[in-house]
């Protein structure tokens, strides 16, 4: 399964079925930190484990760096 | 002097620092602690899948009010949307508004973050804007409901101190909320001189973040600050042209 997130194409032989697998499969731990947008919708955290992503799904994941 | 509140929060440190451009995260840690602060500033940017950003973890969430910024935005639409994103990862309202679409100044843009905080500010968000010290446009985001405005002492990073004084002191005359001067502050002495002309705070990053013992440097800031706002409240003397002398005035032996 290919997924375009954050502007690169990764391959996933695994799978993926909701956004919340897709951040722990990414290694993302600390998901009460990030925020993701797919196709330029927030999906809020409380829904990343009902969230089905899609192949084709642009998809954007944040998280807060230093900063002034 | 007044108690530092905004949006209903009170604050007892009127020193805010920003996470960037430190050495390490246990440099960020322990800087931030040694400051006193109670309000850090982080941005927002994408996830590197190749790896997470240790920064996150040097800062204290439930100890600190972390206050994202919308550094990257070049216009009022890019502000709101990243100001949307902070908000769903911190489940925070607060934000630091920032639209700085020149990449050698960083200088905000007054027309984009006017445009970007009445439509935030009506979505629920408590916005700080990061602007020039421009009286009239600090008015006219205090008209649109901004919790607080952010004047620039100079130039971010620069270090030169305050430059705009004399558009300061208009607008800490006008302002009917705090005013935290922002940016441009190198030296300690440069915050006190903020909170001693009227400021309600200020916010360093780069003097702290970017000196050879940042943690030290937090000190320095902290003391700087807290000796600015005792002076304030001892009730300084005021300006004269002549002398006042200290001793008595009568002649030597007579």
């Amino acid at each position: 399964m290919n997924l375009n997130i954050n502007g690169q194409i990764k391959e996933f032989s695994e799978e993926i079925i909701t956004l919340e697998d897709l951040l722990l499969n990414l290694n993302i731990k600390k998901l009460d930190r990030v925020a993701v947008e797919i196709n330029r919708k927030i999906i809020e955290q409380s829904s990343f484990n009902e969230t089905v992503v899609h192949l084709d799904d642009c998809i954007e994941i944040v998280s807060f760096v230093g900063g002034g | 002097m007044k108690p530092l509140v905004i949006a209903g929060r009170q604050f007892k440190s009127r020193l805010f620092v920003g996470t960037g451009k430190y050495s390490s995260p246990e440099s960020l840690a322990a800087s931030l602690d040694e400051s006193g602060t109670e309000v850090v500033t982080v941005a927002l940017r994408r996830v590197d899948l190749s790896g997470s950003d240790p920064t996150l973890d040097a800062i204290d969430f439930d100890k600190y009010l972390v206050v994202p910024n919308t550094s990257g935005a070049k216009d009022a639409e890019e502000a709101v949307r990243l100001a949307r994103l902070a908000r769903a990862a911190s489940g925070l309202d607060w934000l630091k508004l920032e639209v700085t679409p020149d990449p050698v100044y960083l200088l905000p843009d007054p027309y984009e973050t006017l445009k970007a905080a009445e439509t935030l500010v009506k979505e629920g968000f408590t916005v700080l804007p990061y602007i020039h010290a421009d009286p009239v446009l600090c008015k006219r985001l205090e008209d649109v409901g901004c919790a607080a405005v952010m004047p620039l002492a100079a130039p971010i990073g620069s270090a030169r101190g305050i430059r705009t004084e004399e558009f300061l002191n208009i607008i800490i005359d006008q302002s009917n909320v705090p005013v935290v001067v922002d940016a441009g502050l190198g030296m300690p002495s440069h915050a006190a001189k903020a909170i001693e002309i009227g400021a309600d705070a200020v916010l360093v990053n780069t003097a702290i973040a970017a000196a050879k013992d940042s943690v030290l440097m937090a000190k320095a800031f902290k003391l700087a600050v807290e000796a600015a706002e005792a002076a304030l409240m001892s009730g300084p003397v005021e300006e004269n042209t002549q002398a006042s002398a200290s001793s008595p005035l009568t002649g030597f032996l007579e």
